[in-house]
């Protein structure tokens, strides 16, 4: 990656914001699997089984409950 | 002194390999397959890793996420202010963004409310947008994407688009510019426009936000101001930017999903080439060896032409493999294999990705091939070239 395009995706970032990259599109929590958690799929319905195929190969955020495991781990 | 390695004998390999011209050119063909498949999912994997990793600096320390009921909520301004309260906090700022489906294109946009009037902004799009303004002027203008710019160009929106406000009224909002190529994985499905404007498209309250992002003096002190705002607000999830790191981290799932699938595959398909091999020599490979031995080679002998011969041919099939997958990965943009990440997304990016060459993958990938290769063509040839050579000959 050249400087001037790390420049310009830095810049881009710190306006937006948000984190993940837009490979995948189709759901959100796919988009942003960061800011979604493990059970956001569930928000449609609560039986639905997972379906897009880049859940596939995109896995969930791993941040489950992060205040929780924090203090566990500080004991 | 003597030369360890004797040119007399890799010439007879090469011969070798040559004489059984088929068979051997279907294992490098099988080993050149196996090795570019997995070498460049590998490359996929590394540069979009890269590619989060290098821009996680510039993301806010801290997100504010309201839940209830199991769902994301929207989360009170007045937060705001109780952050603003504990000790380290330099920023809190409230922000409205969502998501825009455009029914007849079939796509999701990703609509993020930036506060126009703000320096930092102004200094940043002159960097950022390659064409048309590069200012956004008053509450009806916005910044796009170039994946937006084409699906809506594809609609006839050109220079303005028409939202469809949860009343059903329409809300037209013009095209200020389209951001730089450079920020297309990023960029390729955003919208940015003015905070007011996406809670009228949205119809959100001007007391209520979509999360809450905090900036902390000393980021060594992240961890505790994220969990003050716990403590304070039990009913938010609170993620710091260590808690993205893990995220990135962990972006692909290796021990299930398609990966497994992938290495199954490719590691039973090259233990049957291993299996072949290993389970006993063919007469005719037989013979060759006692003929050797009859006109005077000694066992070490026979075993380094083995070992030449087939470190040649796993040597050239893995960096045939590699060489492939470079070029299919950085060249072509992985066409195929791009799909299974993008999924049934409408809105595809460019999949222009950072070059990384990660030295660990190729020596993983090396030491899963060659090595085995190798030890599965030696050791039936040491159970032959062991015995005695009218006995092999017979």
């Amino acid at each position: 990656m050249s400087s001037a395009a790390f420049e310009k995706k830095s810049a881009f970032v710190k306006v937006s914001g948000l984190p993940d990259l837009a490979l995948s599109t189709e759901a959100t929590y796919v988009r942003h699997r960061s800011l979604s958690d493990l059970f956001s799929i569930y928000k449609d319905d609560a039986t639905l089984r997972e379906y897009f195929p880049s859940t596939f190969v995109i896995s969930h955020s791993h941040i489950i409950n992060p205040h929780a495991k924090k203090i566990s781990n500080e004991k | 002194m003597k030369s360890k390695i004797n040119l007399y004998l890799i010439e007879f390999a090469i011969n070798a390999i040559l004489r059984a011209k088929y068979k051997n050119f279907f294992i490098v063909t099988i080993f050149t397959l196996l090795t570019f498949l997995l070498t460049s999912i590998f490359f996929i994997t590394n540069s979009v890793r890269y590619e989060l990793d290098s821009t996680l600096e510039a993301l806010p320390q801290i997100t504010v996420q309201k839940m209830k009921a199991g769902r994301q909520y929207e989360i009170d301004v007045s937060v705001v202010d109780g952050i603003l309260g504990i000790a380290g906090v330099t920023q809190a700022e409230a922000r409205v963004w969502g998501y825009y489906y455009f029914e007849k294109a079939g796509v999701n946009f990703s609509v993020m409310g930036i506060n126009e009037y703000e320096n930092q902004y102004k200094a940043s799009f002159t960097e950022l947008v390659e064409s048309g303004k590069h200012t956004l002027y008053g509450t009806s203008q916005m910044m796009i994407g170039q994946g937006v710019a084409k699906i809506m160009k594809m609609n006839y929106y050109k220079e303005y688009f028409n939202f469809i406000k949860p009343d059903g009224r329409l809300k037209k909002v013009e095209i200020a510019g389209v951001f730089d190529s450079d920020t297309n994985l990023e960029s390729n499905d955003m919208i940015l426009m003015s905070q007011d404007l996406v809670r009228e498209i949205f119809e959100i309250e001007e007391s209520k936000a979509t999360d809450i992002v905090v900036h902390v003096a000393n980021p060594e002190e992240t961890t505790t101001v994220a969990s003050k705002i716990k403590l304070m607000y039990p009913d938010t999830r609170v993620i710091t930017t260590k808690d993205l790191k893990v995220s990135y981290q962990n972006i692909f799932d290796y021990k299930s999903g398609l990966f497994l699938a992938l290495f199954i595959v490719t590691l039973f398909t090259f233990f049957i080439i291993i299996y072949d091999k290993s389970s006993g020599l063919s007469s005719e490979e037989k013979k060759e060896i006692g003929v050797l031995k009859a006109i005077g080679w000694r066992v070490d002998d026979v075993l380094k032409e083995k070992f030449y011969e087939s470190f040649i041919i796993s040597l050239f099939s893995y960096t045939l493999g590699v060489a492939l997958s470079l070029a299919y990965v950085y060249l072509l943009k992985a066409p195929l294999l791009r799909d299974i990440f993008v999924g049934y997304s409408q809105l595809k990016t460019d999949f222009e990705l950072p070059f990384v060459f990660d030295i660990q993958t190729l020596f993983l990938v090396f030491f899963l091939s060659v090595p085995i290769y190798v030890a599965a063509t030696i050791i039936p040839s040491w159970r032959v070239a062991t015995l005695e050579a009218d006995e092999v000959i017979r």
